[in-house]
């Protein structure tokens, strides 16, 4: 699976970081930076939590 | 997998949009209808007193699905439809039409709460609906001055979109703090000051006696005498519920077990702003006004009710944010369960801030001020009921100074 940011949609409320702190982060200027583009299964339900709890509809998740 | 038969949810906000996807999601392939009583598509509500109200989005942009998205949920779409009854298999719809169902869930949200004797005019605003959005948007932009009554977030929000505008604004709340209810009192302070800093007149303890609007402007009269003038006016006074249609009573909402049932239904939930949930956590039933609640309530619910295994709920904590004057306010927590509040600033006494709020030396809630990469840190320890000399320890980490 492959985590797919519009990053011209965030507006830095840090909610993926919250659901998946290993995959996402925030940069200096608080906007989201995916450390894990191509995430392990075993963070799909957490991958899954920040796609559905971003205010903005920044993120997706996509299958190989 | 149980067959849920026909389904229908009733409200095409977040809640009830969510409520379907979720549903298709988790493999409910039969009929499924969507009532919603506005006209539009499903569209998104925290942008309207924010990015929508500013002029950064497009109007379009709240929209929370594309049409061809939500043609691909293969949905019955009833919208610009009201539901007006409720037996104990169908929904009665305002035009009288009755729409059968197996399982049912009701989606409807609040409205705006209006003051007693709160007239009908051009220059009287509430903002709940796109259309409130719009109207409110373009009344700015023809005035030089706002009054706002109610000082809680929509509220807030308004004034900073007024200020950025130009506007002369003026919160009027009846509470000695504003934002005291949800924040408690020292971190009120915290977001009055923000509001003043930023040139706006904020009173407080002022209870409004008489509410007058005219084609000249708005008239607001104080229980002290005092009197308020402006080109327009903004009542933000918090939410009604009215669920009378779905056998709720009293504005409480509908009470729901922990995963959505209505008390005394076999086959009718509620998720979202209408809901009152059984929280685990604290033991009562919550109503809980938040967005994050709602897509959380929609997936428990929705495999609720087909039956299907549902993991216990990633973070059972409301949580919320406001953007004022481009700080972003952030709350994760229950701060009225509080009997100590402490707030921490980078050193120099300036945001990005927190205010962490204790009961009996356990972290409870947690607010941030131009700081979401700390509050998303503060999250797990509030979502553990972390001890005081945990929660110590990070602030300290994040280098932060008690104010």
């Amino acid at each position: 699976m492959r985590v797919q940011v519009e990053i011209g949609r965030c507006e830095g409320y840090a909610n993926c970081v919250v659901a998946a702190p290993d995959v996402f982060s925030l940069d200096d200027e608080y906007l989201v930076v995916v450390d894990a583009p191509t995430p392990g299964e075993e963070q799909r339900a957490a991958v899954e939590e920040a796609v559905r709890s971003c205010p903005a509809a920044a993120l997706a998740l996509q299958d190989d | 997998m149980a067959r849920a038969g026909r389904v229908v949810v009733v409200g095409a906000g977040l809640a009830g949009l969510r409520t379907a996807e979720e549903l298709r999601a988790a493999g409910h392939d039969g009929p499924l209808t969507l009532v919603g009583a506005e006209e539009h598509l499903p569209y998104d509500r925290p942008p309207l007193s924010k990015q929508v109200l500013t002029g950064s989005w497009e109007p379009e942009r709240v929209a929370l699905r594309s049409a061809d998205a939500l043609a691909e949920l293969s949905l019955d779409l009833r919208l610009g439809t009201r539901a007006t009854g409720l037996a104990d298999d169908a929904v009665v719809l305002g035009d009288g039409e009755r729409l059968p169902f197996d399982h049912l869930v009701v989606a409807t949200g609040v409205a705006a709460r209006r003051l007693a004797h709160q007239p009908r005019h051009e220059r009287v605003h509430e903002l709940r609906t796109l259309e409130d959005c719009l109207r409110l948007q373009a009344g700015l932009a023809a005035s030089r001055s706002l009054l706002i009554v109610g000082g809680g977030f929509v509220g807030a929000e308004v004034a900073a979109a007024a200020r950025a505008q130009g506007l002369d604004v003026t919160i009027v709340e009846a509470l000695p703090a504003p934002f005291g209810r949800v924040l408690g009192t020292a971190v009120a302070q915290r977001c009055v000051r923000l509001h003043r800093d930023h040139g706006v007149r904020v009173l407080a303890g002022a209870r409004v006696e008489e509410l007058r609007a005219g084609e000249d402007g708005v008239v607001l009269t104080l229980a002290d005498g005092s009197v308020l003038e402006a080109d327009r006016m903004l009542v933000a006074v918090g939410t009604s519920v009215d669920a009378g249609w779905a056998g709720g009573t009293g504005g409480a909402g509908l009470a729901c077990d922990d995963h959505g049932r209505v008390a005394g239904r076999d086959r009718v939930y509620a998720v979202g702003d209408v809901a009152a949930w059984h929280s685990p956590a604290t033991g009562d039933r919550e109503r809980v006004e938040h967005w994050t609640s709602a897509t959380e309530q929609a997936r428990v619910a929705a495999r609720a009710l087909l039956g299907r295994p549902v993991e216990p709920a990633a973070a059972d904590l409301p949580y919320f944010w406001s953007d004022q004057y481009r700080t972003k306010i952030q709350m994760v927590g229950r701060p009225h369960l509080a009997d100590t509040t402490r707030i921490h600033d980078t050193p120099g006494g300036a945001a990005p801030s927190v205010a962490v709020y204790l009961r009996r030396g356990r972290l409870v809630a947690a607010v941030s001020f131009a700081a979401p990469h700390l509050l998303a840190r503060l999250r797990p320890l509030v979502a553990g009921a972390a001890p005081e000399p945990e929660v110590r320890a990070l602030t300290d980490a994040l280098g932060l100074v008690p104010a």
